[in-house]
């Protein structure tokens, strides 16, 4: 396999002006976002949205965004107009066994460990947006396949875990370790529609987003992902 | 969770399949994933690296086997019961 892929770390290179962009649509526009605080954040960084959106795409592309995940929303269990970094993403893969055995909190802590933390990693890659007193805080929403249908239809469970910017600052910086972090953020959880509410979840280190390497996949021309 | 592959993977072990050059680990991936042709154009896609070709997944094949849409739309959380823009 001589196509290796390395995603701990990302740098998307660009060669020439030939190469494959992701969707914009996984974005909110900045005109979109309903108050003045978050349209100014989309506008002040949106090279680095576009960015992290391009290497999800290119470099783990097995996670998908959907349409506007990308943006400075508001939680809406906060108040006032507080505006988190976010990213929604949806892991594709065929779920082993044992994780398909573990009870909703085993599948949400084990999924918490493998992407949260690199999402947050890759969403401060532009340390501005960490040091920047108009971002409150971060969300990664994580959404998979269950094992059962609902009426013949697949259904996803989802985890909303939320960081205000100080906690993710620790994390980030490397004054907490993932469990501690994880007992820092708030969790909300969802099988389908329904929500279950906040959920406490149990993190540790998972590097498997750091050396998991898709068979033969070959980046697009002009990206290099390392 | 160690099992946990995404279905580019999949498709990339279909490849190794079609082209007859996979290693032992690689079968070993694929026998452990098993996954069907989601269409015709899933396997046209498949059989177009035949011929003693390297197999390759670009992310346009990523894409095109996604669109295919294996397991039909999900019944999942609406983003606005999460966040408001």
């Amino acid at each position: 396999m001589s196509n290796r892929l390395v995603v701990a770390a990302l740098a998307v290179a660009l060669a020439g002006s030939a190469f494959a962009a992701p969707p914009e649509s996984h974005l909110l526009p900045p005109d979109q976002h309903s108050s003045e605080k978050a349209r100014g954040l989309a506008r002040r960084y949106a090279d680095a949205l576009r960015e992290l959106n391009t290497g999800i795409y290119h470099c783990l592309p097995w996670l998908v965004v959907p349409n506007n995940s990308i943006g400075f929303f508001k939680p809406k269990h906060l108040a006032n107009d507080a505006r988190y970094l976010s990213l929604r993403v949806y892991v594709e893969q065929d779920a082993s066994p044992q994780f398909t055995a573990l009870e909703f909190e085993g599948r949400a802590s084990a999924m918490y460990s493998r992407y949260v933390g690199e999402m947050l990693r890759r969403m401060t890659r532009d340390a501005s947006i960490l040091a920047d007193a108009d971002v409150d805080g971060f969300t990664v929403i994580i959404g998979w396949l269950k094992r059962t249908t609902q009426g013949g239809q697949p259904v996803h469970e989802t985890i909303a875990v939320f960081a205000d910017r100080a906690t993710a600052a620790d994390f980030l910086g490397g004054r907490a370790k993932i469990a501690d972090f994880a007992g820092r953020t708030v969790v909300l959880g969802y099988d389908g529609q329904q929500a279950l509410g906040p959920v406490r979840l149990k993190a540790w280190e998972d590097n498997f987003v750091s050396n998991f390497q898709v068979a033969n996949y070959q980046p697009a021309p002009g990206v290099t992902c390392h | 969770m160690r099992g946990t592959t995404p279905r580019a993977l999949l498709l990339g072990a279909a490849l190794l399949g079609a082209t007859g050059c996979a290693t032992g680990e690689e079968w070993e991936v694929w026998k452990s994933n098993p996954a069907h042709f989601a269409s015709g154009e899933h396997l046209k896609f498949s059989m177009k690296n035949r011929e003693g070709k390297p197999a390759e997944v670009s992310r346009d094949d990523v894409e095109q086997a996604r669109q295919q849409n294996w397991f039909g739309k999900a019944i999942t959380v609406r983003q606005e019961e999460i966040l408001e823009q």
